[in-house]
């Protein structure tokens, strides 16, 4: 019966140990065979009848035994993966040695010479023949070899504990637990039968049957969890198709192109969206770098180069740049690409950097649009600005030409009566001259405001721009009876800007300034303007002295279509947060200690080196 | 009646057209004084001298019809004329009914500026005549004794002898010499001069008490 099973254990795990390749699998088969065998003999020797059968078998019973303890040392070893192999293979020696002393002493290494058989009564009213004889005195290194072989079991299994981790733990309790106890057991009853307390013997087929099946217990778990594993890396890869399908998904949704560059190669992997953005068919391609690059916009290549660069040497973390690139028909196409390095070798080169593009197209004209209706919306609010003050902007040219008017005729009447008075007629000359050009200056600054451009980033003096605010506004400012005085900070740094997007904000403070003094008082009909530079700012500053803004208001001034005017449209302060924020800068109002308000607005001086540079 | 030359005097703040101004009106054969400011022409006027002013409207501090009201607060009858830069129609209503002769814009023409000060010049000439006689008739007023006034206003308001003595409740004969000394001391050749006279002086006869 333990032949049969142990001959199908054996089958069993030498399919497993031929298909897998697995030494553990063919050393259990070897184990279980083995076993088989030496059960088969035992089982012989108690049906022998004679002392010469009886000795042939017990002599010829270490074979299989050498088997079996050679393939459980092996088998220790290899599954623990903690038997110390010097143990093991000198123990293996060991028993070698005693399987020659069995072959060439006495009748076997157990006994010298045999004398009789005695027949004992086992369970069940079987009789099974004992020999009876001389015992042999190379069985004591048999014993000995015995004790070595638990102390090999002992060894590795405390070294598999005190791994410590649970499967390790659990290995080492059921196979070197089983395998020293049933050993111990083995080992106390032979000690037993030797001291004559026990007449029982084969005991020692169960014993290793036991360890065989507490070994075969563990190698079929192994195998069981092998297979769980097996499922879960397929589960796993399913997981990775699945996130690799949402990835997919998401990029499609997103309408994102997947890049992929490998540097060693040189080549660029683009997932299907690439073409697609082109203008050709959804499908992956691997483009050479440099063909890639050739689509670049020539005027955006040395930015998109460089940043690459950058990128590449690790001077930057992230690679994000907007480009144009040339699609297989049509304008130029707008791409937002954005990548970082994926992987460096030891030395920190790059290898592969990896990234998205994405077709900004629609976004880049929806923006330009945006832009263009924003310079529009200040173009007409500065219209309507320029016309409230076109009366007195009709006076500051009305002045010179009523200046030239007079002197012209002045002069052809001093022409009339003393022809030869040319110095007087000179001096007339010079003072129509001076008059028509300034004519011409008050003509080329409405000009200047009454155009449409986009805006310009050009280098700015502030107080450039009071000055020259102040002078288009000073009919008004006589007209409505309003003095102002200026507090400009001496040299300050230039800001990047337009010039006249930020004389309308300043217009408008004024004006605004202006209509918070009507109804005041000559004396309180004042303006402050002031020009400061701060923390890499220049702050500009409009103080009145009017009748306030309620709190409540005061957030609310910059909020299209909130007037606190009579006629107001609402809108001059909101296109003036707006030129303001183009501008990188900020616009508040605050209340005065005393009466009225303060506008402030701040911009950011140009960094010196772009100043240099311009 | 022979008095100082009549004078031109211009205020405007801003200088280039002051300066040409002053040029174009000196070149004409006029005598011009120019004030870049309300304030300096205000030192400097002197109500005894002729003439007429050319003001802007649109000048820092006093403005041309401020100045226009300090001047008729002091009694002056400078008449103005005043130049704008721009045509603001309710300024120049304003301007003309406080007594401007003129409203001009900017810029002006040498033929209007020069005939709107003539007619300045004329104003003020007949204005000055105007105060003499009515100097004059002050005066001979003052001459009448408070009887004789009393018989003027009866017969300014066309009353008969016959009923001014019934009125006042003396004979007829006394109000004949009243009323022949009444003409003589106020040197009217009739009644109807009389009544002019009386009439400038701002005379109201009494009204009847019937």
């Amino acid at each position: 019966m333990i032949a049969a099973s142990c001959v199908t254990l054996a089958v069993l795990h030498l399919m497993i140990g031929v298909r897998r390749r697995e030494r553990t699998h063919l050393l259990y088969a070897t184990f279980a065979v083995g076993i088989a065998c030496f059960t088969l003999y035992e089982l012989q020797m108690t049906q022998a009848t004679t002392v010469a059968e009886f000795g042939l078998l017990q002599r010829w019973i270490h074979i299989p035994a050498y088997v079996l303890i050679a393939a459980s040392i092996w088998s220790v070893h290899f599954f623990f993966g903690t038997g110390n192999a010097r143990f093991a293979w000198a123990l293996t020696g060991l028993y070698a040695l005693l399987l020659a002393i069995n072959f060439s002493s006495g009748v076997s290494i157990n006994y010298l010479r045999i004398d009789a058989l005695r027949p004992v009564q086992v369970w069940g009213g079987v009789t099974v023949p004992i020999a009876d004889g001389v015992v042999n005195p190379w069985s004591r290194l048999e014993a000995a070899g015995f004790v070595l072989w638990i102390f090999f079991i002992l060894d590795a299994t405390v070294r598999l504990w005190r791994r410590g981790d649970r499967e390790s733990r659990r290995k080492a309790a059921i196979v070197g637990g089983s395998f020293l106890l049933l050993g111990l057991i083995g080992a106390s009853l032979a000690q037993l039968r030797h001291e004559g307390l026990i007449d029982f013997p084969y005991l020692r087929a169960w014993v290793v049957f036991a360890g065989l099946l507490a070994l075969g217990y563990e190698l079929s778990s192994e195998v069981l969890r092998a297979g769980q594993l097996a499922r879960q890396v397929e589960a796993g890869e399913a997981q990775i198709r699945a996130n690799a399908e949402r990835l997919r998904l998401a990029l499609t949704g997103a309408r994102l192109a997947w890049w992929d560059w490998d540097l060693a190669s040189n080549n660029v992997f683009l997932s299907d969206r690439w073409q697609e953005i082109l203008g050709g068919p959804a499908q992956p391609v691997v483009t050479p770098f440099p063909e890639l690059a050739a689509l670049v916009h020539p005027d955006d290549l040395p930015a998109l180069r460089r940043t690459l660069r950058e990128t590449l040497r690790g001077e930057r973390s992230e690679y994000e740049v907007d480009h144009r690139v040339r699609p297989l028909s049509g304008d130029w196409i707008w791409i937002h690409s954005r990548g970082e390095v994926v992987s460096r070798n030891a030395s920190g080169r790059a290898l592969r950097m990896s990234g998205v593009n994405e077709d900004i197209t629609a976004r880049r004209h929806a923006e330009e649009a945006l832009a263009q209706q924003r310079t529009e919306l200040a173009h007409l609010s500065r219209v309507a600005m320029l016309g409230e003050l076109s009366g007195s902007l009709a006076h500051e040219l009305n002045q010179p030409l009523a200046a030239i008017l007079s002197n012209a005729q002045a002069a052809q009447r001093f022409l009339a009566q003393s022809p030869g008075d040319l110095a007087e007629v000179g001096a007339i000359l010079q003072d129509i001259v001076d008059d028509d050009k300034r004519a011409g200056d008050v003509i080329r600054r409405l000009r200047l405001l009454l155009r449409k451009d986009l805006m310009e980033h050009v280098p700015l003096d502030v107080n450039e721009i009071v000055q020259d605010v102040l002078r288009l506004m000073r009919s008004d400012l006589v007209n409505r009876n309003v003095t102002v005085s200026t507090q400009l900070e001496p040299a300050l740094p230039p800001v990047t800007g337009d010039r006249v997007q930020l004389q309308q904000v300043l217009l408008n403070l004024l004006i605004n300034g202006c209509d918070a003094l009507d109804g005041l008082h000559a004396r309180e009909r004042h303006l402050a303007v002031r020009t400061t530079f701060a923390n890499g700012c220049i702050e500009v500053a409009v103080a009145d002295r009017g009748r306030g803004i309620a709190p409540g208001d005061i957030e609310r001034v910059f909020t299209p279509f909130v007037t606190t005017k009579p006629h107001g449209m609402g809108l001059g302060l909101a296109i003036c947060r707006t030129i303001v924020d183009t501008h990188s800068g900020k616009i508040w109002a605050a209340p005065n200690a005393g009466a009225g308000t303060t506008f402030h607005f701040t911009l950011p001086v140009t960094p010196a080196k772009s100043a240099a540079a311009a | 009646m022979s008095e100082a030359k009549e004078t031109v005097f211009i205020v405007d703040d801003d200088r280039s057209v002051l300066k040409a101004l002053q040029r174009l009106l000196a070149a004409s054969g006029l005598e011009v004084a120019s004030f870049d400011s309300p304030q300096a022409f205000l030192e400097h006027y002197d109500c005894a001298v002729p003439g007429c002013l050319v003001l802007d409207v649109a000048m820092p501090g006093l403005n041309g019809l401020e100045l226009q009201q300090e001047l008729a607060a002091r009694g002056g009858a400078l008449p103005i004329v005043f130049l704008t830069g721009h045509g603001d129609v309710p300024m120049s209503v304003q301007a003309m009914k406080r007594g401007a002769v003129d409203f001009l814009t900017k810029p002006v023409d040498e033929k209007d500026l020069l005939a709107a000060i003539r007619s300045s010049f004329e104003r003020g000439r007949r204005l000055r005549a105007a105060q003499a006689e009515l100097a004059e008739i002050g005066r001979r007023l003052a001459t009448l004794t408070p009887r004789e006034r009393e018989v003027l206003q009866h017969i300014v308001a066309g009353r008969r002898n016959k009923q001014v003595a019934g009125d006042l409740g003396i004979v007829e004969k006394t109000i004949k010499v009243h009323r022949a000394r009444v003409m003589e001391k106020m040197q009217a050749e009739s009644l109807a001069e009389l009544v002019r006279i009386a009439e400038r002086a701002g005379i109201r006869g009494t009204p009847s008490r019937d």
